[in-house]
């Protein structure tokens, strides 16, 4: 054999042995899972014990997940289901575990339904508020089902039974900044390791920015309205018969009109904008209040993701017609807000240069400087 | 040679000389301190012009940002000079009397800083103290900041020094371990007074003082230590309800002046969790029952038939400061014509009234809302309970003279837990959209003035009202704000509010001068970082004059002890079993 030949031949053999090993490092968890019984005994570390006995499994299953590793979790949680006895008390729990793996790995369509046979599988959620003991599997579980509540409430009782350990202060805090809950993820980060909590303080940081923008408004809270606002709102908008029923003047009318469009201003219920702007064109009015415009614009921007050219020219032929001036005002905000959502150090002149406005009302209300 | 010598030692002297200056220039550069612009943000967040009482222990406090570290804090005592009789203009120039300088800040305050904060408290009664905090970016400890001051005035009048609250996890389906703790708000000294670890893990719940009398106390228990246990002068006793009245629970609790009578609600509470994928809403809490009052002399309970009505639902009684009348928040019972009327108002009242308004947020669509009809939506809306105000004989014990002092319900709102103040002059109530436990997201408190009917534009034309009725502005934020409570001089108010994180509820002080309420500030405590960690809720706060004279050994004792059996007089329509939480559901 010439030598070159041989060198090439035990290279060659030293790399399928290398590639094969590779694999099965790498995919035997799902060769082993479609033919359990002809597997031979993978190199992973979940199979380190050969007397691998239920509660083994189960451990290895929770490891996984608090390591959020869904793979070894399926393969532990299978093991364990071969193993366990039908009665065994942390089924629920192992089942919770194998359902999160398959959410999370997306395969939950494809295999839900080769698990019937495990009786715990038949519901997605466990029923009704689950033992806290399994709060941990159940709160990823409904967290990688995108229900977020259950998954703070479920971990709070839990740390209430069980005290704070690491993995639930870090579940917690992912729920909260997840939620907005920036205040409380804070207090949940103070109990995590100083080393972990530069990263998680960034995040936090980082969403804190995000929110300051557009999603920060559905979690805004508004103030509660007044009494009187409360009235006012109860019996405004009126038809016609019922502003006769009320005997109002014009002044009247237009005094109060202009009171409910502040005060749904101010609870920025811009969906009623339509209505208001229709209760304007029926008194007579030949322009509407400059908050009103803004409020069309921001409304056209924020509702449909963009100023509508169309729109905006079909308003500035009608008449009530959103003016230039307010139009160029709206614009040189919009530019400046966009700047400062990209990074700009440009706070200070949109709050002098925009203070007074309805947009910077509507976005920044509530935000401590 | 000697040439050489000149020369070495001129490099010498340059070298020394090169080495000083910049030993110098790095102890110059050591001294700069930069002035910021803004004060430093803290956490709990403390605001200019707070009022504080004399007695207070020191108020710690954290950076907010988690880069920055507070290095030290001075705080400068003032006082204004008295008037010379003599030369009546005087002067407004405040004298100094007085700094202490924590240097470091401490993590948590010790004696000695106690008895240098005290020392200057002593000094400034009608002044003010200035706040200096100096902070360093971490891991630059040589770049210091000074942040402008904040001013803090000191009242003249104490606060009462022990405050009683129940502390658990701030999650309301969990009571794993609740407990009820006595402070001493002078120097943070904190004992159990009710700990259900030793109590079976009872629930525990609705407790309340005579006054300001920690030793005239009263708290229900429930669960397999289920009783009412009651302190006369610090002397416990458990009570029991007969088995005769099965459906006979007491609930909140109201005491009379005096000590004599507690006025109880009988309440089924049930509540409901609503939520969407990311938020909690309401947790709806039904508030089924009448009003009766238990006479501490003789252990009897009775009531009247204005107050056990089946047309209406009572809840959160409450005695005037004389004694001579009760307040309660009243709301139409389920099944009833009232309920049926309040439900068609709801409806009629849809187009303008957003579906989900008893939701803490809005805007959100009705449908994201889980496992939510529009029916439920529209019974818990209904659910508005207006103020009522019926006379009371304590010597006949007899009742009379019913009547609505406001009807929310009418302003689309609903009140719940009226507190008068020690004075007479006026209430504290909760207001809510609807519902009467302000646990979520949603109270505020509004002051109701007893004599003063002067209109406040709050109340619309034809809705009844007999008394003048104004939020409370300086207190009430986003969060909620509830279970108010008065010191026994009545300057001083505390009450529980979320507003730090929208979840845990903690206790706040506010100062009342002349019905108006100054700025409120978190209660102390030891460690300065307390409220950025902390995960705990504090509620049904009071103020009590002097210590308790039994702690949780002797609570726990008691609780497992023999109970008495109160006597009911009348109240037949309690001799059946309670109505099951499915007919109380919304």
């Amino acid at each position: 054999m010439r030598p070159d030949i041989k060198r090439y031949g035990i290279f060659l053999l030293f790399l399928c042995l290398a590639i094969t090993t590779d694999a099965a490092e790498h995919h035997t968890a799902w060769l082993n899972v479609m033919n359990a019984d002809r597997r031979t005994p993978p190199r992973n570390t979940l199979w380190k014990n050969d007397d691998t006995t239920a509660e083994n499994h189960a451990s290895d299953a929770r490891v996984a997940l608090e390591q959020n590793e869904p793979i070894k979790a399926r393969i532990a949680a299978e093991r364990y289901f071969q193993t366990a006895a039908d009665t065994a008390a942390d089924r629920t729990e192992m089942a919770t575990i194998l359902k999160w793996a398959l959410v999370t790995t997306g395969r939950l369509n494809e295999d839900f339904l080769t698990y019937g046979r495990i009786p715990e599988m038949g519901l997605m959620l466990p029923i009704s508020f689950p033992a806290t003991d399994i709060a941990k599997p159940y709160s990823c579980l409904t967290i990688a089902c995108g229900l977020y509540v259950p998954a703070l409430s479920t971990m709070i009782c839990a740390t209430d039974r069980n005290g704070l350990d690491l993995f639930s202060a870090r579940l917690l805090t992912e729920i909260c900044i997840g939620t907005g809950r920036l205040s409380l993820a804070r207090r949940y980060i103070a109990h995590l390791p100083e080393t972990e909590q530069d990263d998680w303080y960034r995040q936090l940081k980082q969403h804190r920015q995000a929110l300051w923008a557009w999603d920060s408004l559905p979690y805004h809270l508004p103030s509660e309205p007044t009494t009187t606002d409360a009235w006012v709102s109860l019996f405004y908008p009126l038809n016609a018969a019922e502003k006769a029923a009320y005997n109002l003047t014009p002044a009247q009318a237009r005094c109060l009109l202009d009171y409910y469009t502040l005060l749904q201003l101010l609870h920025k219920r811009l969906e009623l904008l339509p209505d208001i702007t229709e209760a304007y064109r029926e008194q007579g009015v030949t322009r509407l209040p400059t908050y009103v415009q803004e409020a069309l614009l921001l409304s056209m921007n924020y509702l449909n993701g963009g100023v509508s050219k169309d729109e905006l020219s079909r308003w500035r032929a009608g008449d009530l017609r959103i003016e230039p001036g307010v139009v160029e005002r709206f614009e040189r905000w919009f530019h400046a807000f966009t700047a400062l959502r990209n990074g700009a150090d440009n706070w200070h002149d949109i709050r002098q240069n925009h203070g007074d406005s309805y947009v910077f009302y509507f976005i920044w209300d509530g935000v401590a400087f | 040679m000697k040439k050489n010598l000149y020369r070495t030692l001129l490099v010498t002297v340059l070298l020394a000389d090169a080495v000083l200056l910049g030993l110098a220039g790095k102890r110059e550069q050591k001294k700069r301190i930069y002035m910021a612009e803004r004060p430093l943000v803290t956490i709990p967040a403390y605001a200019d012009s707070l009022v504080l009482p004399p007695n207070i222990a020191p108020l710690g406090f954290t950076a907010e940002c988690p880069d920055m570290k507070i290095k030290a804090v001075k705080f400068s005592a003032f006082v204004y000079p008295q008037a010379d009789p003599a030369n009546p203009i005087g002067t407004d120039t405040a004298l100094a009397v007085g700094q202490i300088l924590f240097d470091p800040w401490p993590g948590k305050f010790e004696a000695q800083h106690l008895r240098q904060w005290h020392g200057l408290l002593a000094g400034a009664k009608n002044g003010f103290i200035r706040v200096e905090i100096t902070a360093y970016p971490d891991g630059q400890p040589d770049s210091l900041q000074c942040f402008p001051p904040l001013t803090w005035f000191i009242a003249d009048e104490p606060i009462d020094p022990y405050i009683i609250y129940r502390t658990s996890i701030f999650e309301d389906a969990s009571y794993h371990h609740l407990v009820i703790e006595q402070k001493n708000i002078e120097n943070f000294e904190t004992q159990p007074l009710l700990d259900n670890f030793l109590m079976n893990r009872n629930c525990m719940n609705c407790h309340a003082c005579e006054g300001n009398n920690i030793n005239n106390f009263l708290v229900h228990l429930r669960g397999t230590l289920t009783g009412t246990l009651l302190a006369r002068d610090g002397e416990l006793l458990k009570l029991k309800i007969p088995d005769s009245h099965p459906g006979l629970r007491l609930v909140y609790p109201s005491w009379h002046k005096g000590g004599d009578f507690i006025a109880f609600s009988t309440n089924q509470v049930y509540s409901q969790h609503f939520s969407t994928p990311n938020r909690k809403g309401l947790v709806t809490v039904d508030t089924l029952g009448d009003i009766v009052v238990l006479d501490t002399k003789t252990l009897e309970l009775f009531s009247c038939d204005e107050l056990t009505s089946d047309e209406y639902d009572d809840v959160f009684p409450c005695f005037s400061a004389d004694g001579r009348s009760l307040f309660f928040c009243r709301a139409p019972a389920r099944g009833t014509e009232a309920e049926r009327q309040a439900l068609e108002k709801v409806r009629q009242q849809a187009r303008h009234t957003p579906a989900d308004s008893l939701f803490f947020r809005t805007g959100e669509r009705l449908e994201n809302w889980m496992g939510v009809s529009d029916e439920q939506i529209e019974k818990a809306n209904a659910l508005r309970a207006d103020l009522m105000q019926i006379d009371f004989d304590p010597d006949t014990r007899r009742f009379s003279n019913l009547r609505t002092v406001a009807r929310f319900s009418d302003m689309n709102r609903s009140v719940t837990m009226p507190f008068a103040s020690p004075d007479g002059e006026y209430l504290v109530v909760s207001v809510l959209p609807t519902t009467t436990f302000s646990v979520q997201v949603m109270g505020d408190l509004y002051k109701i003035h007893l004599h003063d009917s002067t209109p406040s534009g709050m109340v619309p034309t034809g809705v009844e009202c007999g008394y003048r009725i104004e939020p409370i502005h300086s207190l009430n934020t986003d969060g909620s704000e509830t279970f108010h409570s008065f010191s026994s001089n009545g300057r001083w108010m505390v009450f529980a509010s979320n507003r730090e994180t929208f979840g845990i509820p903690e206790l706040y002080i506010s100062y009342v001068s002349e019905g108006r309420f100054a700025k409120p500030f978190i209660l102390p405590q030891a460690e300065t970082d307390f409220y950025a960690r902390n995960l705990r809720a504090f509620l049904f706060p009071f103020l009590s004059a002097e210590p308790a004279k039994f702690n949780a050994t002797k609570t726990a004792e008691a609780a497992h002890g023999e109970s008495v059996e109160l006597k009911v007089i009348d109240l037949d329509k309690y001799k059946t079993a309670a109505r099951p939480a499915s007919e109380s559901g919304p």
